[in-house]
């Protein structure tokens, strides 16, 4: 089976997709500052044998495609390869020598476990049908990211299916992916807003309009957009982060106030509703106090849709490979990614694969100073971008299942 | 011997009580700091012949000097406060501030000089007196906690019936007199909430115990005590006047909050109730979210209530004496004044003598680096106060 070949492939390479990870970690670079990092991911295809390789897609991500040359099904694997503004503490032998720039989000792993899968591929692309596009994203921790981009060039519409995988920090690896059907991470937008009041002495309230106390009202107000305006059945978040009145003195009422935070939604129609409601809200409850308010509302990533069929079938190839047990359900996540990008336009699933590791004593969260991980877990996730390799790109050529 | 008698005396000093507050006027000297000019007024006391002087009353360099009348009556104290305030002065008179960083931009070097200037007649004049007159030269009126508080504590009312201050005006035009007939200025209070919550990531509310939230509902819920709590005829100010919470990220629920601001009031129950409810309801607001908050206040000055008798004498006796066009009857003024201590304990009133003067741009409001007042206030402010006293002990 094609499968194995790839898994064996995948397993004798291990030590070098090892070393290549900590070559990363050590040199990691900030979203759409990655030069070194794509000269490095450019130089081990070349030496796989790769040649049809498009650089600075999208401004700054690299497409290598591997063609079968027999017609076939078009598969999408995509990791991303930016770091993270942190300074590292792990005190790992091979910690980052750059300052206060961390790869502190697993991306060292996406990479070199992707770049594994390429070599695994290219001795094995007579033994398959189609082509594969592997997909190394720069951006993906600052918005407007790189996918976005990359989509919008269009050297990913021949896809009929594209995939990702990120590493999970928040438990010691088990050899688990977790997945999710449907809406899996949430769209994560910003918004601010000033409000714009008539300051005045702190003892003359009636000749001011005092942005303070509607700011207050306001706040208050927000709330009933989660509470009582959505579908209780889906989730959505609005915190308000800040808010800020007056310039430090006790008697004086304040001209102007300020208010910022967050909204995060999974369904768009929701998303719509909560950046329409904040508005209405905030003009409405302004003008009811004789005052004016003005709401900046900046849209982030969209929210992260997996395809209920694509998913399903992960799930069923790697329980049937490595245990039922082996897969499990993945909560909702509150926080983004810019794979809804690419899950916009294609059909697909992005999952996590276990990957914390207790070397530290202490699991750390993600974007952490001390954060670190289970190099297994780049073995772990190749192999299921494997699987389904092996049932897309096998059934017509090939032995059979 | 007649009031007119002692205004025309007052006349013929007239450029020496002006040179007085010229001098005190380019010699400010900060609150809790005015040595020096304790030290004229005190010189100036003893070359008037008044020996009857009793220094450093209080918290500071205040005085009380007492002239005894010829016949038994009442006493009646006059108050004026001596202290500059922390301010370069940018006016272009030729006796402007030597010392750099520091004014008279409140008027008290007026208010000083004119009691001194009263001082003398009376001294003059002191056996016609049918009762006896307390001169309060109080320091520190500007900052907390004023010099007025620690000279009644000091016992500097003992044996005064009747007490008046008068409080110079550059908004009001010189030649008037402003008066209220009840409150004169309110009781400003201010104070700080800390608020504890429990921060956290922007998605995860629940996980979280939301700061901002508290601070918006302290804000919306405490708006009651004013619409709600307090007699609707007892005037209330509660007022936000900052709010800080969160940081600069969008993304993260606020692990703490801080409020500001100051509570006016007339009457000192509606003062006690709202800073009783402050401090009970403050941390409850906070408990019922799973926060916790923590209030600092910060008592000012009381609020200077005139006593309708007194005012009532004021009135008369300065409309005989000014004319009636020239009495103005004014709303609470929202400043602090320790006077209120003074009207705590006797019966009395604290007035405004215009000095506003257009012409030589005596129109800025107190506290500016630019104030100034038209010297016929420092005048009208001795006629003011003789006319008081003889209404009393003549």
């Amino acid at each position: 089976m094609l499968y194995e070949k790839i898994e064996a492939m995948l397993e004798s390479q291990f030590e070098e997709t090892v070393a290549n990870r900590r070559y990363l970690h050590q040199h990691p670079e900030l979203s759409f500052q990655e030069k070194n990092t794509k000269k490095f991911i450019k130089d081990k295809l070349l030496s796989y044998g790769y040649t049809s390789i498009k650089e600075e897609v999208g401004g700054g991500g690299i497409l290598a495609t591997l063609d079968s040359g027999e017609p076939g099904p078009v598969l999408g694997f995509r990791a991303d390869f930016d770091g993270l503004a942190v300074q590292e503490e792990t005190n790992l032998s091979f910690q980052s020598t750059q300052a206060g720039v961390m790869h502190a989000c697993g991306h060292d792993a996406h990479t070199a476990g992707l770049l594994s899968l390429a070599k695994a591929m290219m001795p094995l692309r007579k033994e398959m049908c189609g082509k594969i596009i592997f997909i190394f994203q720069h951006a993906e921790e600052e918005p407007p990211g790189g996918a976005k981009s990359i989509v919008e060039s269009g050297l990913l519409d021949e896809l009929d299916a594209v995939y990702g995988w990120h590493v999970q920090g928040d438990d010691p690896y088990n050899g688990k992916i977790y997945t999710h059907k449907g809406y899996a991470m949430a769209a994560a937008d910003a918004f601010s807003i000033k409000i714009q009041g008539k300051g005045g002495h702190g003892a003359s309230p009636h000749t001011s309009i005092d942005p303070a106390v509607i700011g207050a009202y306001l706040i208050q107000q927000l709330q009933t957009l989660v509470s009582r305006r959505k579908d209780p059945i889906d989730p959505a978040v609005l915190t308000v982060a800040t808010f800020k009145a007056g310039e430090g003195a006790h008697n004086v009422i304040s001209d102007q106030a300020t208010i910022s935070g967050t909204v995060r939604t999974l369904d768009p129609k929701v998303q719509d509703m909560m950046e329409q409601g904040i508005k209405d809200l905030t003009e409405h409850v302004c003008k009811a106090h004789q005052a004016t308010g003005e709401v900046v509302y900046e849209r982030g990533y969209p929210s992260v849709y997996n395809d209920p069929e694509e998913t399903a079938l992960v799930e069923q190839l790697f329980k049937e490979k490595f245990g039922q047990n082996m897969v499990s359900e993945l909560p909702v996540i509150m926080g983004g990614e810019d794979f809804a990008y690419y899950l916009k336009k294609k059909s697909g699933t992005f999952f996590f694969v276990s990957g914390g590791t207790l070397e530290q004593e202490e699991l750390f969260p993600h974007h952490h100073g001390k954060f670190s991980l289970d190099e297994r877990s780049m073995l772990t996730g190749a192999k299921a971008f494997a699987l389904l390799i092996n049932h897309y790109l096998v059934t017509k050529v090939g032995e059979s299942v | 011997m007649s009031l007119a008698q002692w205004l025309s005396d007052l006349a013929a000093n007239e450029q020496e009580t002006i040179d007085d507050r010229r001098y005190l006027h380019a010699h400010p000297e900060l609150s809790f700091q005015e040595k020096e000019t304790a030290a004229f007024i005190l010189k100036k006391l003893h070359q008037y012949g008044i020996t009857d002087v009793t220094t450093n009353v209080g918290n500071g360099y205040g005085m009380v000097a007492k002239i005894t009348g010829g016949e038994p009556g009442p006493t009646v104290a006059l108050r004026a406060d001596f202290d500059a305030l922390a301010i370069t002065e940018e006016t272009d008179v030729d006796f402007v501030s030597k010392n750099i960083g520091v004014m008279h931009a409140c008027g008290h070097d007026v208010h000083t000089a004119s009691l001194l200037s009263v001082a003398r007649v009376l001294q003059k004049h002191r056996q016609s007196l049918k009762g006896n007159v307390v001169l309060l030269h109080q320091n520190a009126e500007e900052v907390m906690p004023g010099g007025a508080k620690s000279m009644v504590e000091a016992g500097a009312l003992e044996g005064v019936d009747y007490v008046f201050g008068i409080h110079v005006a550059a908004n009001l035009p010189k030649g008037q007199i402003g008066y209220a007939s009840s409150y004169a200025t309110a009781a400003a209070d201010s104070f700080q909430i800390d608020i504890q919550g429990k921060g956290g990531h922007a998605a995860n509310p629940h996980q979280t115990v939301d700061s901002i939230i508290i601070a918006s509902q302290m804000i919306t819920d405490l708006q009651t005590l004013v619409s709600r709590k307090v007699d609707p005829t007892a005037p209330a100010v509660l007022t936000f006047a900052g709010v800080e919470a969160g940081g600069t990220a969008y993304n993260i629920i606020a692990d703490t909050a801080t409020i500001r601001g100051t509570i006016r009031t007339l009457d000192s129950q509606v003062r006690a109730l709202m800073k009783e409810s402050m401090l009970r309801l403050v941390p409850h607001i906070a408990e019922i979210q799973g926060g916790q908050a923590e209030v600092s206040y910060t008592d000012g000055y009381p609020s200077v209530k005139n006593t309708a008798a007194e005012v009532d004498l004021l009135v008369k006796t300065m409309t005989r004496q000014f004319g009636e066009e020239n009495i103005i009857k004014l709303p609470v003024m929202m400043g602090g004044e320790d006077f209120a201590y003074f009207l705590e304990e006797k019966p009395g009133a604290f007035f405004c003598v215009g000095g506003e003067n257009k012409e030589i741009e005596a129109t800025y409001p107190h506290h500016h680096p630019k104030f100034k007042l038209d010297e016929q206030c420092l005048h009208q402010s001795g006629q003011a106060f003789l006319a008081l006293v003889a209404q009393y002990l003549l």
